[in-house]
C-alpha cells in the first residue's frame, strides 16, 4: 500500500512539475516537423521514435502536462470554489438562498458532464482554461451534493453540538471544524479526481475532432487523437501517450484513495 | 453575590407533542444538583435550553433563566416570550444568540451525553483542548489542564485521536474541554453512562472535587445510587414536568408517586443485584 | 427485394455494423444486401441546383438525369436527349426527347422539364451557383411535347459537352425563381437510376433502383452512408459493412491493397490544393511579399506526410488540355524569400520578419473535414516558423467557414481544394467577378481570356486562352498552388464491373454488378 501510494505521488509530482516546467524546456513544439524523419522507430535520437509528420514522440510526452496541468488546477479551483461554498451553504445555513443554489446545483447536474463542456467547447473555442473553467463547473454540482450531505451529517453530530455549547461561533464551526479538519480530505480526494477526469475529457474532446488541446502544442490526448488511424511503423506514437493517460489517471485514483482511508482510519 | 444558576417555565413543544412543561431547576455555587428521571422526562432539553440549544424557536420558550456568576447576571431568555407573542422574534434572535454565546462555555459548561462522539473524530486531543484554552485565554499548557481532569501522564494522551481513547479517557478529556473557559457551572448529562464501575467512581469522584472548587454541577442521571454518592439536592422529572424537588439526603422521602415510582424500580434492581 | 433490408441498422461504429452486416448476410440472400457507400459528410439535401459539395455532386448523379452524360470515353453521349440537330450556324440545336421516361413520382417526362429548367436557371432569382451552366442558352422553346429548340447566343460548336446539367421535374414548382429552401431538397423526384425512399435518422439516405428502368440484375438498393469518423471507413468495408468507399485515405491504401476483399480503382480526379491568399490585406496585397512566402514554402515537405500526387503550378492539373507546361512550379527557395521580402521593407527582427515594428503573422484557415487538412497546416507553421513568419492555425466547422471566408473575409491564408467537373472552368475562381472568387482576385487580362473561352466555339482558341490563364495566374500568385492528389476508390470485391467516373462517381452505376 505504501509502495503504490509513493509511485502515485511520484507520478503526480513529476506530472506537475513537467506542467510548470514545460515552457521552459529546449524544445520548440512548432518547429518539430521533419518530413525526413516520418515515422521512426525508437531509436538513440528519438526515444519513443517519431509521429507521421516526423515529430519527436518523447519531447511532445513531456512537453503535454504543460497543456493540461494549468486547467486542471484551474478546473479543481472553480469546481472548489464553486462546490464548497454551494455545500456549505446549503449543507449548514439552509434557507431560500440554500434552496435556490441547491435547484441551480440540481439542474446543472442533470446535464452530463462530458455533454455541458463539450458544448462549452464548441460555442466558444478551444482554449485551455475554458476547458478548465467548463470543467470545474461541471464538476461543482457533484462536490457540493458530497459536502452538503457531509455537512449535513455532521451538523447533527454531537461533538457539533458540544462546540456550540463551548461557545465557538458558526462561522468557526463551518469553516474550521466542518469544512477543513473534517471535509478537507474529501474535497482533495474530489480534487484529484477531477484533475484525472480532466486528463480523460481532454483526450476525448482531442478525439472527437479538435476540441481539446489544438495543435501543435501536444496535449496526451491530442498525440493520440493524431496518430490514430495512421498505419505508421511506429506503434509507440499511441502507445506511449495512452500508457501516460493511464498512468496518471491511476495514480490520481491511487493517491485518492489513500485519502478516503485516512478519512475513515 | 454568590453564582446562581435558574432556569424556570420552560416548555418544549413538538408540534402537538409537549415535551417539556414548566420545567425548570437552580444550582448555586459549589452545588451538585442531580436531575433524575426515566429516559424521555426531557432531563437533556432542560439542561441544555439553559445554553439556547436549541435556542428560542417555535415550541421553545422558558419564562425565566438567569445566571449569576463573576459579578455578571445573564438572562437570555428574557423577552423571549413577549417577542413571540408579538411575533418579533425573527429579528430578535440574532440578539438572543449573541446573550447565549456569553454564556456558553465561559460560565455554563457542557458535557454531551456520548464523551467519545462529544470530541471532534479527525482532530487529535492536544489540538482540541488547545482550542478550548484559547478560547478562554486560559493561560497554561494543555498537558496542565490535563492534568488537572486526573490524568496521570497527559502527555501520553494529547496525541490521540479519539477513537483511540477509552471511554473513561473521553469523559475525562470532555470534562477538561468543558472547564477549560473556567466555567462556573457544568451540565454533566449522564456522564458516566457506558463505563465500568471502576471508571464510574472516578469520574464522579471528579465531579465531587470539581464541586469542591466551587463550580456549581447539574448531573443528568436515572441512576439513583449516584445521587447519593455526590448530589447535594435532587430533582425529578417525569413525562416533561418537574413533579418533586428535594434535598439529597431525603431523596428516600419523596412523596409524589411519580418519584416514588422510580425510586422502587432502583431499589429492585439493587436488591436483585444483590440476590 | 425485401423490406427488412432497407432498414437495415447502420450505425457508424464497427461493432453494431459489423454484427448487423453478419447478421444480414447470414439472414438474407445477398442480392437484399444494399450496396452502401460512404461519405464524410451527408447531403444535407439532395437538390441538383443548389449542390455545394462531391458528396451532393454524387448523390444528384444517382438520382438525375441531365439531356447529355458522358461515355466511358468521357465524350458526350445522349441521357435524357434521344437526338439532335444543330442548326449549320451553330446559333440553333433542335432536341429529340426520349418518350419512355417517367418522373420517379410516375409523371411523364416531358419537353416542358428541360424548359422550366433553364427558365429557372436563369431567372436571376434563383440563388444558384449553377446558374452559370446556362448562360449561353439565350432561350428554350417548347416545340412539342418532346421536342426543345435551343437558341444559342454565339454560335456553338459542340453544345451537347455543355448540356450535362440536371434536368428537375417543372409539375413539382409552382414558379420559375426555384429556392434552397422549397420543400423539394428533401423530397427530390429525378428521372434517374434511383429513386430517394428515406432520409433516415442516421444521416443515411436509402435509394432504390427505378424498376423498368436499366438491367435488373444490376444494385437493387443504394445506401449512402454518413462515416463522419474517417479512421472508420477502411475498418467498415473491411467488415463488410460497407461496399465502397468513394477516396481512401493516402495512410489507408497500404492495408486495403493487399487484402482480398478489396478492390482499389485509381481514378484521375480534377482537384488541386491551395493556399489562397486575401488579397485585401496588407501586406498581401503586394506581389513580393505573395512571392517571398510561396518561395518559404517546401511544398514537397508539406505533401509528403500526407499522400503522393503531383504538384500543380497554376489552376490546371498537368493532366488537363489547358495546363501550361512551360509555367515553373513553385519551389523552395529562402534566400530569394529574404531578398523579397527585404525589398518589400522587411527586416529580421530576433528571428522573426517585422515591418514597422509588425511581425509577419499569418492566419491561417481551414475547414475541419478537409482531409489531412490538420498535418499540412501544422506542417506549413513549422516550416514558415522557421523562416520567421508566424502562423496562426484555425480549423472551422462549416458554418462559421462560411461566415469567414465568404462574409467576413476575416483570414491572411486560406487552405482548401478546389474541385472540377468536366469543363474544367475557372471562370468562377479567377474572374473578377466569379461566384468562387473569395481571395479578390482581379486581373483584366485574365478577364477577358476567360470571357473569351467562354464564348469562343474553337477548340484551339479556349486551349490557349485558358493556357496563357494558368501563366498569369501563376505569375500573380493569388494562391499558392499545391498539387493534385493521387485518387482511389476502394470497392467490396464482391462489386463487379465497376468503372468510375472522374468526377460524377455513379455515372455508370448502371453496370455495376454485386455477388
Amino acid at each position: 500500500m505504501r509502495a503504490t501510494l509513493l509511485a502515485g505521488s511520484a507520478v503526480l509530482w513529476l506530472v506537475l512539475l513537467l506542467g510548470l516546467a514545460g515552457p521552459f524546456l529546449p524544445y520548440d513544439v512548432v518547429t518539430a516537423v521533419d518530413p525526413e524523419a516520418i515515422g521512426l522507430a525508437p531509436s538513440l535520437d528519438h526515444w519513443l521514435g517519431t509521429d507521421h509528420l516526423g515529430r519527436d514522440v518523447a519531447w511532445r510526452l513531456l512537453m503535454a502536462p504543460g497543456a493540461f496541468v494549468g486547467p486542471g488546477l484551474l478546473a479543481v479551483a472553480v469546481a472548489t470554489t464553486l462546490g464548497v461554498t454551494a455545500g456549505a451553504l446549503t449543507g449548514f445555513v439552509g434557507g431560500v438562498l440554500a434552496s435556490t443554489i441547491r435547484y441551480l446545483s440540481t439542474v446543472t447536474a442533470s446535464i452530463p458532464r462530458f455533454v455541458l463542456v463539450l458544448l462549452v467547447m464548441t460555442i466558444y473555442g478551444s482554449e485551455g482554461w475554458l476547458l478548465g473553467v467548463a470543467a470545474g463547473v461541471a464538476w461543482a454540482p457533484a462536490l457540493a451534493e458530497a459536502v452538503h450531505q457531509r455537512i449535513e451529517v455532521l451538523t447533527r453530530a454531537e461533538f457539533v453540538l458540544a462546540a456550540r455549547a463551548h461557545g465557538i461561533g458558526s462561522a468557526r464551526i463551518l469553516l474550521f471544524h466542518l469544512l477543513w479538519v473534517n471535509g478537507r480530505r474529501m474535497v482533495g480526494r474530489q480534487a484529484l479526481l477531477l484533475f484525472g477526469y480532466l486528463l480523460v475529457l481532454e483526450t476525448t474532446l482531442s478525439y472527437l475532432g479538435g476540441f481539446g488541446v489544438p495543435e501543435p502544442e501536444p496535449s496526451w490526448g491530442n498525440m493520440l487523437a493524431f496518430e490514430f488511424g495512421q498505419h505508421t511503423a511506429n506503434p509507440w506514437g499511441l502507445w506511449a501517450p495512452a500508457i501516460a493517460i493511464w498512468v496518471t489517471v491511476l495514480a490520481t485514483g491511487i493517491v485518492s484513495e489513500v485519502f478516503a482511508e485516512r478519512e475513515h482510519a | 453575590m454568590p453564582d446562581r444558576l435558574l432556569l424556570a417555565g420552560l416548555e418544549i413543544r413538538a408540534g402537538e407533542r409537549v415535551l417539556v412543561r414548566d420545567g425548570g431547576f437552580r444550582v448555586d455555587a459549589g452545588e451538585v444538583v442531580a436531575l433524575v428521571g426515566a429516559s424521555g422526562s426531557g432531563k437533556t432539553l432542560s439542561a441544555r435550553a439553559v445554553l439556547g440549544l436549541p435556542g428560542p424557536q417555535p415550541g421553545v420558550v422558558a419564562a425565566r433563566c438567569s445566571v449569576e456568576a463573576n459579578r455578571e447576571v445573564h438572562e437570555p431568555w428574557s423577552g423571549v416570550s413577549e417577542a413571540f407573542a408579538t411575533g418579533r422574534l425573527a429579528r430578535f434572535r440574532r440578539e438572543v444568540e449573541a446573550r447565549f454565546r456569553a454564556i456558553r462555555g465561559r460560565i455554563v459548561g457542557y458535557l454531551p451525553q456520548d464523551a467519545r462522539g462529544a470530541l471532534d473524530p479527525l482532530w487529535t486531543v492536544r489540538r482540541q483542548v488547545e482550542e478550548a484554552l484559547a478560547l478562554g485565554r486560559t493561560p497554561g499548557r494543555a498537558t496542565d489542564w490535563l492534568a488537572r481532569s486526573g490524568f496521570r501522564d497527559p502527555a501520553s494522551i494529547l496525541p490521540l485521536y479519539p477513537h483511540q481513547l477509552s471511554g473513561g479517557m473521553a469523559q475525562r478529556v470532555a470534562i477538561a474541554l468543558a472547564l477549560a473557559r473556567g466555567s462556573r457551572f457544568l451540565l454533566a448529562d449522564e456522564p458516566t453512562s457506558g463505563l465500568d464501575p471502576t471508571v464510574q467512581a472516578g469520574i464522579l469522584e471528579e465531579i465531587r472535587a470539581t464541586s469542591a472548587e466551587g463550580v456549581g454541577i447539574l448531573l443528568i442521571t436515572h441512576d439513583l445510587r449516584q445521587v447519593h454518592r455526590v448530589a447535594h439536592r435532587v430533582v425529578f422529572m417525569d413525562t416533561g414536568r418537574v413533579v418533586e424537588t428535594l434535598d439529597a439526603a431525603d431523596m428516600d422521602r419523596a412523596r409524589s408517586p411519580e418519584a416514588r415510582a422510580l425510586l422502587a424500580s432502583t431499589a429492585r434492581i439493587a436488591w436483585r443485584a444483590f440476590a | 427485394m425485401t423490406m427488412s433490408s432497407s432498414r437495415c441498422p447502420c450505425r457508424p461504429y464497427p461493432g453494431a455494423g459489423s454484427l448487423a452486416a453478419a447478421l444480414l448476410a447470414f439472414a438474407l440472400p445477398a442480392s437484399a444486401v444494399p450496396f452502401r457507400y460512404a461519405e464524410d459528410l451527408a447531403p444535407g439535401i439532395v437538390h441538383p441546383l443548389y449542390t455545394t459539395t462531391m458528396a451532393e455532386a454524387r448523390i444528384s448523379e444517382l438520382v438525375f438525369d441531365g439531356l447529355y452524360t458522358d461515355d466511358p470515353q468521357l465524350a458526350s453521349t445522349p441521357g435524357l436527349a434521344l437526338s439532335a440537330g444543330l442548326s449549320p450556324d451553330g446559333r440553333e440545336m433542335t432536341v429529340r426527347l426520349r418518350e419512355d421516361v417517367t418522373w420517379h413520382d410516375g409523371a411523364p417526362f416531358t419537353a416542358r422539364d428541360v424548359v422550366f429548367t433553364i427558365q429557372a436557371m436563369k431567372d436571376a432569382s434563383t440563388l444558384s451557383t449553377e446558374s452559370g451552366r446556362v448562360a449561353w442558352i439565350d432561350q428554350a422553346v417548347l416545340v412539342d411535347a418532346h421536342t426543345v429548340r435551343l437558341v444559342f447566343r454565339q454560335p456553338e460548336r459542340r453544345p451537347e459537352d455543355k448540356l450535362h446539367f440536371k434536368i428537375l421535374p417543372a409539375h413539382l414548382f409552382p414558379e420559375t425563381p426555384i429556392r434552397r429552401t422549397g420543400t423539394f431538397r428533401h423530397r427530390p423526384v429525378g428521372t434517374g437510376p434511383y429513386k430517394v425512399i428515406s432520409f433516415n435518422e442516421d444521416n443515411s439516405i436509402t435509394m432504390r433502383a427505378v424498376s423498368g428502368e436499366g438491367d435488373p440484375a444490376g444494385l437493387a438498393e443504394v445506401a449512402m452512408r454518413e462515416v463522419s469518423d474517417k479512421n472508420y471507413q477502411a475498418k467498415l468495408l473491411l467488415y463488410e459493412s460497407l461496399e465502397a468507399l468513394v477516396r481512401v485515405l493516402p495512410r489507408d491504401l497500404a492495408v486495403l491493397q493487399n487484402h482480398r476483399k478489396v478492390e482499389l480503382y485509381p481514378y484521375q480526379t480534377n482537384s488541386w490544393w491551395y493556399l489562397g491568399f486575401n488579397l485585401d490585406r496588407t501586406p498581401y496585397d503586394e506581389p513580393s511579399v505573395r512571392q517571398a512566402i510561396a518561395a518559404l514554402i517546401d511544398i514537397d515537405a508539406l505533401l509528403a506526410p500526407i499522400g503522393t500526387g503531383d504538384v500543380v503550378s497554376g489552376p490546371y492539373v498537368p493532366s488537363s488540355p489547358y495546363c501550361n507546361h512551360q509555367v515553373p512550379r513553385f519551389e523552395h527557395q529562402p534566400s530569394q524569400a529574404d531578398a523579397l521580402l527585404s525589398e518589400a521593407g522587411f527586416v529580421k527582427e530576433a528571428r522573426t520578419w517585422t515591418r514597422n515594428g509588425q511581425p509577419l503573422r499569418l492566419k491561417v484557415v481551414s475547414h475541419r473535414t478537409l482531409e489531412s487538412s490538420q498535418e499540412v497546416v501544422i506542417n506549413l507553421q513549422s516550416q514558415l516558423r522557421e523562416a520567421g513568419i508566424g502562423v496562426e492555425p484555425e480549423f472551422l466547422d462549416d458554418a462559421s467557414w462560411k461566415a469567414r471566408i465568404w462574409r467576413e473575409r476575416d483570414y491572411d491564408l486560406v487552405l482548401s481544394q478546389w474541385t472540377f467537373d468536366r469543363s474544367e472552368d475557372v471562370y468562377d475562381q479567377f474572374h473578377s467577378s466569379g461566384t468562387r472568387n473569395f481571395t479578390g482576385y482581379a486581373n483584366p487580362e485574365v478577364d477577358t481570356l476567360l470571357e473569351k473561352a467562354r464564348t469562343t466555339t474553337d477548340p484551339q482558341v479556349k486551349k490557349t486562352a485558358l493556357r496563357e490563364v494558368h501563366r498569369l495566374v501563376h505569375d500573380d500568385v493569388p494562391m499558392v498552388f499545391l498539387w493534385t492528389l493521387d485518387s482511389y476508390a476502394a470497392f467490396s470485391s464482391r462489386v463487379h464491373n465497376v468503372v468510375i467516373h472522374p468526377f460524377y462517381f455513379f455515372t455508370w452505376v448502371q453496370n455495376w454488378r454485386m455477388e
